[in-house]
């Protein structure tokens, strides 16, 4: 069987097999009740398939390429050649030939490969065609696995990941997925302060700015000042955090997301805006409360067909006028903003 | 060591460092605030959503010398927010919060308006914010609005899963055989999002109105709230699929979403009909072409070994309202990225450059003058 067909049944297979195993895990719960997850069990992920087999690389035919193909490759070169030490700009040059080998060439771009590679690169096609062949080998994985991967654990499915990467890639995988692993370590970093016991939230929050500055070494201040707003809205929604904010006064509370926010770098004139907003947040949720209790007490003790006209009037003591309208159309669907619980520092 | 071989040694390195391009996107002159789809958060920051393959994130400028994982295609004072809401919640919700991130980004950076990109659901979310920011502020805050993939006028997924269609036993499991176990978390709802999601109020029997129908009616394309509303619509048939999005056309519901009418003639969740042939790349795996424009179509064009480009269409009409677009929004396959739901962000495997893409975005929005 040709290495094509026998991909082909392979994923026809696992597709068949992730469609039963879909169906058959599926539980009737609709409409009923809270979702909960199902109960987590031990999950095989297959093995890597092996890259294209060396014969099937020997019988790729070179062909002759067009003025178009060398006018791509100097594009190429021009972009890639300082950079080419890096194993994730190989992966990102393979990717960008593909794309234009699949535009090209539809019916035979990976015969393509080889000469667009020599052409490009000679003294590194031997290394590339075999890191497209791994690429192609991690990619068919990641298409069989889809379904079992859904199915585990965010931690689970990180340790699958890396491990089809190692074992791929070797230890280039954490070259190429660099960033991703440096995200991962913040993730990690962000649930250790929330759980830490005995920390300040200042105190958490340091903790969590120690590790940006371990992971991005140089550039952290620069990632800091790009990312702020993102980081911020992370570490204040822990909720170790939001439980902190939530037993403060106002003013106490206010003056500690000020210190926080100065803490990862806001400058006076953005401390300014956002103690601004506070204030005009505080107010407007002050007012939402009161709106809630009033609104809980006509339902409770104004006749039905009085309801609607009293409501009516309510939303226009609490809201402007186009305010109210947002009001009464959120609560036709369903939604009530003030009647949920706060989330301090992001509303 | 002297000037000039100082200066010699750091521009040797320099170029040892970042790759060279033929042309950077221009910056925009308002920051590019992102809007993720339903799900969409998994880990830090929603880089995951707003990556590459490799967890890059799309608009992380080379701004600094030596840093090579960021976008070499934009500009180095490129600004951006990525803001995150509840996974699965309906878009009253999630605009909302949207919203509400949006006023705290302006706080810390100082801008006065922004331009909006929206995958999915974003796309919906998006415009209550832009209402929402226009009553805060008042005045026209959002200045490009640009959905991507967005289910404006309903989903028929949507509607297959609510209604428990071949394949499906569990709205909640099949919701989590897309996204992965995050709808099972706190503050989720996944049953009002996927009722956001299609277009007629799906129960008058349980006290709420829902669905794309009624949304848009309180939250419109209107250039009162977003200066130009502007859509990016995808589809794609066949094996090219993301795996998940192949099984569910292949196997369960092919949506037959390229014909026009002013109800949900065909009642498949979504405004509009179809042609009769399902396997006509008129769905990318989730949503319908009759349902994603809003305002002008863009154009997205490939460029290979140089910056993509993106450029405004109008000869398929403008869907000023959303609940009454002209037939051509509703039929035309032109200008269509031929891609599925999830290739256009960072969900692997697949072959689209996301870099590239949200850089040639850049590049059209700051071009046009916002």
């Amino acid at each position: 069987m040709n290495p094509r067909r026998l991909r082909a049944t392979v994923l026809a297979l696992a597709l068949t097999i992730a469609l039963a195993a879909w169906i058959w895990t599926a539980q009737p719960d609709h409409r009923v009740g809270a979702a909960t997850p199902p109960p987590s069990a031990p999950v095989a992920v297959l093995p890597l398939p092996n890259p294209e087999p060396e014969q099937a690389r020997e019988a790729v035919q070179a062909v002759a390429l067009s003025e178009d193909d060398h006018a791509f490759l100097q594009q190429l070169r021009i972009r890639f050649a300082p950079v080419m030490g890096s194993q994730h700009a190989r992966i990102r040059l393979l990717e960008q030939l593909i794309a234009y080998l699949k535009a090209h060439y539809p019916d035979g771009w990976e015969a393509q490969l080889r000469a667009m590679l020599n052409a490009l690169f000679p003294e590194l096609a031997e290394a590339l065609l075999a890191q497209f062949h791994k690429l192609q080998s991690y990619t068919a994985w990641l298409e069989l696995q889809r379904s079992t991967l859904q199915g585990l654990s965010p931690q689970q499915r990180r340790q699958a990941l890396w491990a089809a990467r190692l074992s791929a890639f070797g230890n280039d995988a954490e070259e190429i997925w660099a960033a991703e692993r440096r995200s991962e370590r913040l993730v990690d970093a962000l649930a250790a302060v929330d759980t830490a016991t005995g920390l300040t939230a200042q105190e958490k929050l340091g903790a969590y700015l120690a590790a940006i500055h371990d992971n991005y070494g140089d550039h952290a201040d620069r990632f800091l000042e790009q990312r702020q707003t993102e980081i911020m809205n992370r570490f204040i929604s822990l909720e170790t955090v939001q439980a902190e904010l939530q037993a403060l006064p106002d003013a106490q509370r206010n003056a500690l997301l000020g210190e926080l926010r100065a803490q990862l770098g806001m400058g006076p004139e953005a401390l300014q805006r956002w103690s601004s907003l506070d204030q005009s947040r505080d107010q407007t949720w002050a007012s939402g409360q009161r709106y809630m209790q009033e609104r809980a007490r006509i339902l409770a003790e104004r006749p039905r067909e009085q309801q609607e006209a009293e409501l009516r009037e309510l939303r226009s003591r609490h809201f402007s006028e186009e305010d109210a309208a947002i009001i009464r159309d959120e609560e036709a669907a369903g939604f009530y903003r003030y009647g949920r619980s706060r989330r301090i520092g992001r509303e | 060591m002297n000037k000039g071989l100082f200066l010699a040694a750091t521009l040797a390195t320099c170029c040892m460092v970042a790759p060279a391009t033929a042309r950077d996107a221009n910056k925009t002159l308002y920051p590019i605030v992102f809007a993720h789809g339903m799900a969409g958060f998994n880990d830090i920051l929603g880089y995951d959503y707003w990556g590459d393959d490799y967890g890059v994130f799309v608009l992380d400028p080379c701004d600094e010398w030596g840093e090579y994982y960021c976008n070499h295609d934009i500009n180095a004072g490129q600004k951006s927010f990525v803001a995150s809401v509840t996974p699965f919640q309906s878009s009253e919700v999630r605009g909302y919060e949207l919203y509400q991130d949006i006023l705290g980004y302006m706080a810390s950076s100082g801008a006065q308006s922004i331009n909006l990109v929206g995958h999915s659901q974003g796309g919906l979310d998006l415009r209550k914010a832009a209402k929402l920011l226009h009553t805060n502020k008042g005045r026209n805050v959002v200045k490009y609005g640009v959905s991507i993939s967005s289910p404006h006028r309903g989903s028929p997924i949507a509607k297959h899963v609510w209604n428990l269609g071949p394949g499906v036993q569990s709205v909640v499991a099949a919701l989590a055989e897309f996204y992965g176990d995050i709808v099972y978390g706190s503050g989720n709802d996944a049953y009002g999002g996927l009722k956001q999601l299609i277009h007629d109020d799906i129960s008058s029997s349980d006290g709420v109105i829902t669905g794309t129908k009624a949304f848009n009616t309180s939250y419109p394309a209107s250039t009162t709230y977003i200066a130009r509303p502007r859509s990016f619509l995808t589809a794609q048939q066949g094996s090219s699929m993301n795996p998940a999005l192949y099984i569910v056309n292949e196997y369960f519901h092919n949506p037959d979403a390229d014909g026009y009418a002013t109800t949900d003639a065909n009642g498949d969740g979504a405004l509009g009909t179809g042609n009769g042939n399902p396997s006509d790349t008129d769905d990318d795996g989730l949503v319908g072409l009759n349902s994603q424009q809003m305002g002008y179509r863009l154009q997205w064009s490939e460029c290979y070994g140089c910056l993509d480009y993106v450029y405004e269409r109008t000869d398929t009409g403008y869907v000023s309202n959303l609940n009454a677009p002209p037939s051509i929004a509703m039929t035309s396959k032109k200008w269509v990225i031929n891609q599925d739901h999830l290739d256009v962000v960072g969900v692997p495997p697949d072959t689209f450059d996301e870099m590239e893409f949200y850089a040639a975005l850049t590049d059209y929005i700051a071009d046009n003058g916002y």
